[in-house]
């Protein structure tokens, strides 16, 4: 049993000709499915909502502007990660900061003290969840976004992480263990 | 459809079948890319309560998935459009590659003159001292400024000129 590569768009070579030879709607067509790949990613990686957001729009003028030096060797999507994560290493060193953990102790994030309000609940949930993501070690937290939030497959993570396909297998499920260590300890 | 490229996904893996469940939890939203493999998933779901708490708890991380702010893409388009043109910046010499060849223009045209200037003031001689270090030796500093008797005759009449003129 198999499956088609997920990790191309349908039509990927096409989109790509047609973008590099300016058409509007191509270049649109590939920001809009891919942009939130890369926020999340940026995000991930910066910890930093208005950053991400500003460094996606950085990396996509990027790739945008070196269509021509895409040979195809990975999917677009890999390439265009990689240079994501390079324009994040490059504001990293030339802002010289990060946030740092942010977070109180995890025992903090079981309390079963919720609003009674749902969305109230709701929001609280995606609050302690993110927060505890926030507190992985980075390899781990990039592999864990990519993976779960982007599905990914494991050796395309390799490649945006500087990681062995087995390493982001291996970083996953120890991401998804500690998560559940701190969010849910009864069935850890 | 396959062009080829990695992420072919093959079914369980017979000698660890909650390994392989567990890596595709995540995908089983979208179907893992096959219905095979999507039932596949399921039917060890039915029979296996540790895989399948695990599945809860992947669903529960899933909704806490961020989403990009809107007028992202609309903001990027607007980036992209209307970012300084490679040629343009070529023309501008506003560049690093400006910076430094107006840099070295200033250090040839600075040393030319200084070298003119050398042959023929003996202050500037003292300047472009090829042993500089002499100047921080204690016995030639007063106050930070050197001591007059280190000063040959014509260096130290153009100081008293400059002082007295």
């Amino acid at each position: 049993m198999t499956t088609r590569d997920q990790s191309r768009l349908p039509g990927e070579a096409d989109l790509l000709r047609r973008a590099r030879a300016g058409d509007p709607e191509a270049l649109s067509r590939l920001v809009t499915c891919h942009h939130g790949t890369v926020y999340r990613f940026l995000l991930a990686f910066l910890r930093d909502e208005d950053q991400a957001a500003d460094a996606t729009q950085d990396a996509f003028v990027k790739v945008l502007e070196r269509l021509d030096g895409f040979r195809g060797e990975s999917s677009f999507r890999t390439w265009l990660l990689v240079i994501a994560r390079n324009e994040a290493l490059g504001l990293i060193r030339s802002k010289g900061r990060r946030k740092e953990e942010p977070l109180g102790e995890p025992e903090h994030w079981q309390d079963g003290g919720l609003a009674p309000d749902d969305a109230a609940v709701r929001a609280s949930e995606v609050q302690r969840v993110r927060a505890a993501l926030e507190r992985l070690p980075e390899k781990q937290r990039l592999t864990v976004s990519l993976r779960l939030f982007d599905e990914l497959s494991f050796k395309e993570i390799g490649e945006i992480v500087d990681s062995t396909e087995g390493a982001a297998r291996v970083n996953y499920h120890y991401g998804i263990g500690r998560l559940r260590e701190w969010l849910d300890p009864k069935t850890a | 459809m396959s062009d080829g490229f990695e992420s072919q996904i093959t079914g369980p893996d017979p000698a660890d079948p909650c390994g392989w469940v567990r890596d595709h939890l995540p995908l089983r939203s979208s179907g893992i890319g096959d219905p095979g493999l999507a039932a596949a998933v399921d039917e060890h779901l039915a029979g296996c309560a540790q895989c399948r708490a695990e599945a809860e708890f992947v669903d529960r991380l899933r909704q806490a998935r961020p989403e990009p702010p809107a007028g992202l893409v609309e903001a990027t388009l607007k980036r992209y459009a209307e970012r300084p043109r490679e040629s343009a910046r070529k023309l501008r010499w506003g560049g690093p590659l400006g910076v430094s060849a107006a840099a070295v223009v200033a250090a040839l045209g600075f040393g030319l003159f200084a070298i003119n200037r050398s042959a023929t003031d003996p202050l500037w001689s003292l300047a472009l001292d090829p042993e500089p270090t002499a100047w921080y030796g204690e016995e030639w500093i007063v106050a930070g400024g050197p001591v007059p008797e280190a000063l040959s005759d014509d260096q130290l009449l153009l100081l008293l000129e400059e002082m007295d003129p």
